[in-house]
């Protein structure tokens, strides 16, 4: 296929980011019209690609290669497979919900949008890429955006939350770009092309190995984030405005699992069979300490911030037992956390625009008042806990899987953190939608047309993945077997 | 050796020099001192134009006074564009009396012509004599608004601790021709490089590196900057940052990469703690400035620790790394600097504190000033990236990976302080409204590096193939 599907991918969100530049401030509507324009022209877009994908094949797709820097073999090169469809579709969803829930902001819209679709560009950009210099610029391109909107639009602490962001995930970024000069210069011939790295005759020494994988590591560890640098995410995600903490737990915490799939596990292979068994510790540590925090807060969206990094566990964890099973569990829990996650994140950001508290103490009793929006809640919430049927009881219940038959033990600590986590929600259920109704919220109304409509598409796709895992597991698993197989890991 | 054919490849500089003495005489009888920037503005772009007709491979010139070969004309044109960008920025900038504007663009010229000497020679004693007019028109430069106390401070403190540091530098080349006979580097440096373990050519060299360390801003030589920097009107603070920065690197180069020179453990040693030191000291005290002049002062003085990562890792990439950061630091750095001047000129201040607000009341002034900072922090897809990813690169090549360690990390502590500015301009509120309009020659200096910094950023590779072409 000739036609550059994925350039129009990445470069759409930018034209319409550069566009909103030209108009006037005031004409919010119009720049309003391009950001959704343009967003939903990506979300077309990606459901081409996936109509299009032929998943039985195991090359990369819809490829685009051209010379950029040949002075030191850097290529814009782009292209997917079966581990990256799956994660731009979830970004473009994202993406295009976002956005619609973004008609709520009512300062500085023009600053808005734009930043806001230059967010799009990083992020989709990530996840396209197959050349680490191109995929560098990407990843750093997300930055920026990402901190003017905490920045800007955020909650009451939202500058500090806003820095801490930017200087954590650049910390650990730039050990990424030292890891990428590393892999370069030893490399012969010389190359940033992810694939030919990954299909090296000769592979690094092992030694060098670990040395470039702990500098990928920093890097894709802030972002998923792993135990200990998971601190910047409940500030973040606290002060974040609804819209862009959907993009945060749903696409920004991909970005480092993805990361591992495609760059450090396929590139620097004995360093990952090396790092196996810390990389499960760590997820479970991610689960049991992530749920742990979770269950003590009594700030909604802080709760649901800290089970994200509990979530998160689940895709170190899966990673780490080197087995398809497990990679396949780590791989759609990446998408079912940003569909759920994403969709919780809009739920708490329906009831503190109403409300504007999100203490969970002052709630209770507003089943009675808001029956759509419980209903909601409930659902996303039970697919968050992991109840049979819904989504994240599937991916979870993989990654548990495969990682069970390499590390016992710590599967079965692991497996606490479902208890846990099923604890916390309840509880949250319970003091929000149950109990008498305090008289404060009397006048609440129920969610309105737009919100209900925003969660509609998320709501589908959890209940079809729940039912029917090969629905998308279909896509993902014969690039997972590969993987696997180059990785000399287990294939069950 | 015909030194009348030699002559038509200084013509850059007669064309300076020619231009110079114009603008001092028609000071006396033109009115309006504007037309004096403009002028002083096509002397620049002529001298550039003929330039690329002047250049003939690996020439000496002039009694092997002078060398004409890749590296001088690329710095050549550095110098050129730098002080050009000053001249622009100058005419925007308001505080500068009109009865003092012709000595002003004459000193200007001069010191491009100075600069252009200083990194087109292999001759000790020509070196010595290019930096010394730099320097000597800086001091005055400095001083240059003579009702303000701070720059008469600055100036003073500049020209004590320069004097101190000539003066090594001249007992070191003193050192040079007592050793070797001859100050000519080409001549010297097959010895030098059989001599380079030997505390003979040791003490000299770190003299003549003292020397070069103080117009490179790097630490322990750094005091300075902060105050010369901050009383210092503004766009010669600009030209400061940039101009005899080039210049120094340009010779420390020059100097110490020849050949394989700097291979001994000693030198590599001494100079990776110089740079590790440079780029920590310079960022982290800039965390507390409260001034934007004495912020950029310290960021450039951790800027000028980056370009030295480059310099130990030597080497073709090495030359690559540095020539790459300069021709990036000084757009960049440039444009932060004229931002500055824009804002300067209609809030009255150079507090950070006054920055306040500032994309209510100038929107593309804050857009410009935050891209340049950014692109000082080293974000893609902005140039300065480009400038930091080959430096590192280079260490990564020559297996210096705890300076290359110690520059990302320093790389990250700098963002704190540039994300400062930028917190003020977007997140604080203003306290009063109103713009002034922005003057033409600003207006131009700034488009044509805020493009520089994109297009290097974005499409480097043009900017790649020229600089791979420069040696010595």
């Amino acid at each position: 296929m000739s036609f550059p599907i994925l350039s129009l991918l990445v470069f759409i969100p930018l034209a319409g980011s550069l566009s909103i530049l030209c108009v006037n401030k005031e004409n919010v509507r119009l720049i309003k019209t391009i950001a959704t324009a343009a967003t939903a022209a990506i979300l077309l877009l990606a459901i081409l690609l996936v109509a299009n994908f032929n998943y039985s094949n195991t090359a990369i797709q819809f490829e685009e290669n051209h010379a950029w820097i040949p002075q030191i073999n850097v290529n814009y090169h782009l292209g997917i497979d079966g581990i990256s469809i799956g994660l731009i579709f979830l970004t473009a969803l994202l993406s295009f919900l976002a956005c619609l829930a973004s008609y709520s902001i009512n300062t500085r819209q023009k600053e808005y949008f734009f930043l806001y679709l230059l967010l799009t560009v990083g992020m989709v950009g990530t996840f396209v890429s197959l050349d680490l210099f191109l995929f560098y610029i990407f990843w750093e391109i997300v930055l920026v955006p990402m901190y003017f909107l905490i920045a800007i639009w955020g909650g009451e602490r939202r500058e500090y939350a806003a820095t801490k962001f930017f200087l954590y995930t650049l910390a650990g970024s730039v050990f990424m770009l030292l890891g990428i000069l590393a892999v370069y210069f030893n490399s012969t011939p010389h190359t940033f092309n992810i694939l030919e790295l990954s299909n090296q005759a000769k592979p690094f020494a092992v030694g060098f190995q670990i040395l470039v994988f702990i500098g990928f590591y920093l890097a894709f560890a802030v972002k998923v984030p792993v135990f200990p640098f998971h601190t910047w995410l409940p500030d973040a995600h606290v002060e974040a405005p609804t819209p862009i903490s959907v993009l945060l737990a749903g696409v920004l915490l991909k970005m480092g699992g993805y990361g591992f799939m495609r760059i450090s596990y396929p590139m620097l292979t004995d360093a990952a069979h090396y790092f196996a068994v810390p990389f499960a510790v760590l997820g479970t540590i991610n689960i049991v300490y992530g749920a742990l925090v979770a269950m003590a807060q009594v700030d909604f969206k802080k709760m649901v911030a800290y089970s994200s990094v509990s979530h998160m566990g689940f895709v170190m964890l899966g990673l780490a037992s080197m087995s398809t099973t497990g990679f396949n569990g780590a791989l759609l829990q990446m998408f079912n956390h940003g569909i759920i996650t994403g969709g919780m994140f809009l739920l708490v950001g329906v009831i503190y625009s109403r409300a504007h508290t999100r203490d969970l103490d002052k709630f209770g009793g507003l089943g009675t008042k808001m029956p759509l929006y419980s209903g909601m809640l409930m659902v996303f919430t039970f697919a968050s806990l992991g109840l049979p049927g819904l989504s994240g009881f599937v991916s979870e219940f993989l990654s548990l899987l495969g990682s069970f038959g390499t590390y016992k033990v710590i599967t079965a600590v692991a497996s606490i953190g479902l208890v846990l986590t099923a604890a916390y929600f309840l509880v949250m259920l319970q003091r929000m939608l149950l109990g008498k109704l305090n008289e404060k919220w009397a006048a609440l109304p129920d969610m309105n047309r737009l919100e209900f409509v925003t969660l509609i598409p998320l709501l589908v796709i959890i209940a079809v993945i729940g039912v029917y895992p090969l629905s998308i597991l279909k896509y993902q698993a014969p690039a997972i077997i590969e993987l696997v197989k180059k990785m000399g890991g287990v294939i069950r | 050796m015909n030194i009348v054919h030699d002559i038509r490849f200084i013509v850059p500089e007669i064309i300076l020099l020619t231009s110079a003495l114009l603008v001092l005489m028609l000071g006396l009888f033109v009115r309006r001192k504007e037309v004096l920037g403009g002028l002083s503005l096509v002397g620049i772009v002529a001298a550039a134009i003929s330039l690329a007709s002047s250049y003939s491979l690996g020439r000496t010139l002039m009694f092997g006074m002078l060398v004409n070969d890749t590296f001088s004309l690329f710095f050549k044109y550095l110098c050129l564009l730098a002080v050009g960008l000053v001249i622009l920025i100058s005419m925007g900038y308001r505080r500068l009396a009109a009865e003092d504007k012709p000595e002003y663009y004459f000193l200007l010229l001069v010191m491009a012509i100075a600069m252009m000497l200083a990194v087109s020679t292999h001759n000790l004693l020509m070196i010595y004599i290019g930096i010394e007019m730099v320097s000597l028109i800086s001091y005055i430069l400095v001083a240059y608004e003579k009702d303000s106390l701070f720059s008469s401070e600055g100036a003073l403190k500049y020209f004590l601790f320069g004097s101190l540091t000539t003066a090594f530098m001249v007992y070191g080349i003193s050192f040079v021709y007592g050793i070797f006979g001859t100050l000519d580097l080409s001549a010297i440096t097959g010895t030098l490089h059989a001599k380079q373990n030997e505390f003979i050519v040791f003490v000299p060299l770190l003299l003549i590196l003292a020397g070069l360390s103080f117009k490179c801003a790097l630490v322990p030589f750094h005091m300075w900057v902060p105050d010369a920097y901050q009383g210092a009107p503004t766009p010669i603070t600009a030209l400061l940052s940039v101009g005899p920065k080039a210049v120094g690197f340009a010779v420390l180069m020059r100097i110490f990469l020849r050949d394989v020179f700097i291979s001994s453990d000693h030198w590599i040693g001494l100079v990776t703690l110089i740079s590790i030191f440079t780029m920590t000291v310079g960022n982290v005290i800039a965390i507390s400035q409260t001034n934007i002049k004495r912020l950029l002062a310290y960021s450039s003085i951790a800027q000028a620790g980056y370009m030295l990562i480059g310099f130990v890792s030597g080497g073709a990439s090495g030359i690559l790394g540095v020539s790459m950061y300069l021709l990036i630091y000084v757009v960049m750095n440039l444009g932060a600097f004229g931002c500055v001047v824009l804002i300067s000129n209609s809030i009255h201040s150079d507090d950070i504190k006054d920055y306040a607000g500032l994309y209510r009341r100038n929107p593309l002034a804050s857009l410009l000033l935050t891209v340049f900072l950014l692109s000082l922090a080293g974000i893609p897809p902005l140039a300065g990236f480009v400038a930091k990813f080959f430096v590192f690169a280079a260490a990564i090549e020559a297996k210096q990976t705890v300076l290359a360690i110690a520059g990302v990390i320093n790389s990250v502590i700098a963002v704190y302080y540039y994300l400062k500015v930028i917190r003020y301009m977007y997140l604080h509120e203003p306290q009063t409204l109103g713009i002034e309009r922005t003057p033409l020659g600003l207006q131009a200096a700034l488009a044509v590096v805020g493009v520089g910094v994109f297009a290097i950023g974005i499409l480097p590779f043009p900017f790649l193939a020229w600089i791979k072409t420069v040696g010595f």
